[in-house]
């Protein structure tokens, strides 16, 4: 692959931000026509602004982008995409009320001025089977799943005529079905001779996929090789990535010490709740969760998780059977840039979201400032949240390093219940130890509700998995080793 | 060469906010001197005299000052409303309210003198609160949409002064004019020197813009605002109640634009007169004066004063020119468009690029 030559080349990008945080140091990058190139690297190590410099996003402070050999110098993500690179965003950016056509429209070239959209699904059609990719063009997004979503704003950039195409952790938010859906996607596109920059947290992906991997570090350039120097057995070449990633050896296999069981601090009893639509989306489940324990509740999304989450958190009215919380519930919810934060308020003002009334931080009309600043100083050296001070907007926090906020704050709260959706999501290997080893702490003093994507993750830190399917819920106890099978097949109805 | 006109992600600085906003003051007063040629007067002279009998006179200053008083209570109330996005367009029947209670403290009450003044205000902000928080109530209970309610009830309190100062209000002593009788002297506010600034409504008027960016940069009221601003899904998360809120917010609005109507009357008229000699549209200029201002209430002192210098300047044409009173009406209009369409151009820019790129 390395004689063809590269499609695009990055020689020497840096970007300063706020004049002090480095984001890019002298980066190069390499990316061949026909090539899966993995980008890795811890959080806050600078992909997606690397990315966001590809793109047009954000101008460079300093080097050069070639394509063909060519320089380039992108003002807008327009121009970029006008030169075939287009890229799917860590949080997507597509319109809520409009359809799927509409959204691919927008900002579209060379469409005429009347049925612009007949145009569109014309040529949606084209992509749809070329890639099998199926889409409702009619569709409202706010109707999709967020896998259709995604499918979306790849087609969005495709349709633009993308011979490099940039997705930036696509697989955090997508079921394993729908994984394996985006890489067969992929493959196709590979083999047309288009060229894929893949960010990704997950190294199983990194190694079933990439033909190439550029790992950053700290802004620079820590490693690039092929994936085939890459040990051959998968725990070892894993393994050997962490290693390159983090400076040091990874251990994602956690110790769970025995806590004592107390109370139940959750009572969920023949519980009956109705999604948007008036349909039942939980159908009469019981379970409880005791203090000290952690409960799992796994399962393909759209099973009835959300809703039942909502209905513990009471945002979702219950329509029969009872739901009792003992003390306070400590939540983080999967959707961290609308619900668990709010990106335009700062630091300081988001690690006190959930606890504004707390009367460490406010009096009966005024906040306390200092106290407020002292704690979000305290959650950033406890997480070890990449950040330039604690009065900057989160929104300049990366994708992980605002997972890391949500994830401080509502772990030091003494809560009685913790409810964590998703908590890994967007995190790297080194702070996944770090997260399971906190969650585990917490059983002292609490009952966790997990609510998983990642069935390992759910298998190695629970004590009991409730298999979700179709709004009924099936409850394993562990220790799971022989029954992964079974929990698997429960989870697809079987 | 070509070139093309794009969204500018960045938020503009604050140079640039106000380059537009002088450009688009040239740009109106341009436009308007054409309307003043075709009127067979020469632009340059109108504008001149203008501005000497504005800014280049005591007199004239004193009155921008004057007419920013009420336009300032009511914009800095409405710029914390706006940030819930609860589209209050009901000032100007607050302010209304506002003066009617005082009115009623000042003729019908019997406080002892030196308790009037503060009466007065506590009257007229108390009135001007329960209108504010009539539509919340609507909102919040039957869902009905704001705009249309706030709306209405400025017309209902409009009805409701004419009615008074047409029937049982009216006053014994003004031989059948549509007037209250006039305020006795203790219920009458102070004034700066022979101007027509009444000090206190202006000392109360920079309280509250104090007040205002004390509550949205340290009170806990001011936290909830901006996390719902931004999110109102956050806002569920962090339990926060966006009724509750908005009650809070809509009462010190509402009660903002009642103290202005207070002012109105016992600093200005002396008597309740009809409406639209107490307000002549403030309750919708200040929806402007928020709006330029953003999100920060101390600009609104700005934006005030510069609203009232469009109302004065105008004032002035139409004496000095004789020109009939809706050609100062387009003109205003013509200086709002332009400012409108400048805080749209902010937000665009102009990428040059070579035919070859
Ligand atoms: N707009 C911005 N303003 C200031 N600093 C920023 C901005 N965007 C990113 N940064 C900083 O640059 C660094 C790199 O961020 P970036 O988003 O590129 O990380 P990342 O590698 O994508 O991490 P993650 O895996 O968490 O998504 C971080 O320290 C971040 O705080
Ligand atoms: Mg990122």
């Amino acid at each position: 692959m390395k004689n063809s030559n590269p499609i695009l080349s990055m020689r020497n990008i840096t970007k300063i931000f706020s004049g002090k945080v480095r984001a890019n140091d002298a980066v190069n990058l390499d990316v061949h026509p026909g090539e899966i190139h993995a980008l890795l690297g811890e959080n806050g190590a600078g992909k997606t602004t690397l990315m966001n410099i590809l793109s047009g996003y954000y101008r460079a402070d300093e080097g050069e982008i070639f394509m063909h050999g060519k320089p380039v110098l992108f003002k807008s993500p327009r121009q970029a995409i006008e030169n075939g690179i287009g890229m799917v965003h860590q949080h997507f950016m597509l319109v809520p009320q409009h359809t799927v056509a509409e959204n691919i429209a927008l900002g579209l070239k060379g469409l005429p001025f009347v049925f612009p959209l007949r145009i569109i699904e014309g040529r949606l059609r084209e992509f749809v089977s070329k890639y099998d990719l199926s889409i409702e063009p009619g569709a409202r997004i706010w109707q999709l799943s967020v896998g259709e979503r995604q499918k979306v704003e790849i087609i969005k950039v495709l349709i633009r005529g993308a011979r490099v195409l940039i997705l930036d952790e696509p697989t955090s938010v997508l079921t394993p079905e729908e994984i394996d859906r985006l890489f067969r996607i992929l493959k196709k596109m590979k083999a047309e001779g288009k060229a894929i920059i893949f960010i990704t947290h997950k190294l199983g992906e990194v190694l079933e996929i990439s033909d190439y991997i550029t790992i950053l570090r700290k802004g620079r350039v820590a490693a690039s090789l092929p994936s085939s120097a890459i040990a051959q057995k998968e725990e070892k070449a894993k393994a050997e990535l962490a290693l390159k990633m983090v400076g040091r050896e990874v251990i994602l296999d956690v110790k769970k010490k025995h806590v004592n069981l107390g109370d139940a601090v959750l009572e969920v009893k023949d519980l009956l709740i109705l999604n948007d639509r008036g349909s039942e989306a939980v159908k009469g489940i019981s379970f409880s969760v005791r203090r000290g324990e952690i409960f799992g509740i796994v399962g393909v999304a759209g099973n009835g998780q959300g809703p039942l989450v909502e209905a513990i958190t009471g945002h979702r009215p219950i329509s029969g059977g009872g739901c009792t919380v003992t003390g306070e519930i400590g939540y983080i919810p999967e959707d961290r840039l609308n619900m668990g934060s709010v990106p335009d308020l700062t630091i300081a003002e988001n690690s006190i979201l959930t606890q504004y009334r707390n009367s460490c931080f406010s009096g009966h009309l005024f906040l306390n400032l200092p106290s407020i600043q002292e704690w979000a100083k305290k959650l950033i050296a406890m997480f070890n949240i990449m950040a330039s001070g604690v009065n900057t907007p989160a929104k300049q926090l990366s994708g992980g390093n605002l997972q890391r906020l949500i994830l401080a704050r509502e772990l030091s709260r003494n809560s009685s219940l913790l409810i964590a959706e998703q908590p890994t999501h967007g995190l790297d290997v080194g702070s996944i130890e770090y997260v399971w080893k906190s969650i585990l702490e917490q059983r002292k003093n609490a009952g966790i509700l997990l609510v998983s994507g990642d069935l390992s993750e759910a298998l190695a830190l629970c004590d009991r998995i409730g298999v979700m399917y179709h709004g009924k819920v099936t409850i394993f106890t562990g220790p799971f080793s022989n029954k992964i099978e079974k929990i698997g097949l429960k989870m697809i109805g079987m | 060469m070509g070139f093309r006109i794009e969204k500018n992600p960045a938020v503009p600085s604050r140079m640039v906010v106000f380059s537009f906003s002088v450009l688009s003051l040239f740009l109106a007063s341009a436009v308007i001197g054409i309307i003043f040629l075709a009127y067979g007067i020469n632009p340059i002279r109108a504008y001149t005299d203008v501005l000497s009998k504005t800014l280049g006179s005591f007199y004239g200053l004193s009155e921008i000052i004057r007419k920013s008083i009420p336009l300032l209570l009511c914009g800095a109330g409405l710029l914390l409303v706006f940030r819930t996005s609860f589209w209050n367009i009901g000032a100007e029947g607050q302010i209304l309210m506002g003066a009617l209670a005082a009115t009623w403290a000042a003729l019908f009450s019997n406080f002892p003198d030196f308790l009037l003044i503060p009466c007065l205000f506590l009257f007229g902000f108390i009135a001007g609160a329960v209108w504010g928080f009539i539509p919340t109530v609507l909102k919040s209970r039957f869902r009905i949409s704001e705009v249309i309610t706030t709306l209405m009830m400025n017309y209902i309190a409009l009805y409701i002064v004419l009615f008074l100062i047409h029937g049982p209000w009216k006053g014994k002593t003004m031989r059948g004019f549509a007037y209250t009788d006039k305020f006795p002297a203790s219920a009458s506010l102070p004034l700066i020197g022979n101007t027509r600034i009444h000090w206190p409504t202006l000392i109360i008027a920079l309280i509250l813009v104090a007040a205002i960016y004390i509550i949205l940069t340290r009170a806990k009221l001011g936290y909830e605002i901006k996390v719902i601003s931004q999110s109102p899904k956050a806002g569920r998360y962090a339990g926060i109640s966006y009724f509750k809120t908005v009650f809070w917010v809509m009462i010190i609005s509402g009660g903002a634009a009642g103290l202005a109507g207070a002012g109105e009357v016992a600093g200005i008229h002396h008597l309740l007169r009809h409406p639209n000699q107490i307000s002549m549209g403030y309750g919708y200029t200040a929806i402007l004066v928020a709006w330029l201002a953003r999100s920060n209430p101390v600009i609104t002192i700005m934006t005030a004063l510069l609203m009232a210098f469009i109302f004065v300047a105008g004032d002035t044409i139409q004496l000095s020119f004789g020109l009939p009173s809706q050609i100062v009406n387009v003109s205003t209009g013509l200086i709002l468009f332009f400012l409108i369409l400048s805080e749209g151009m902010m937000r665009y820019r102009i990428s040059w690029k070579s035919k070859e790129g």
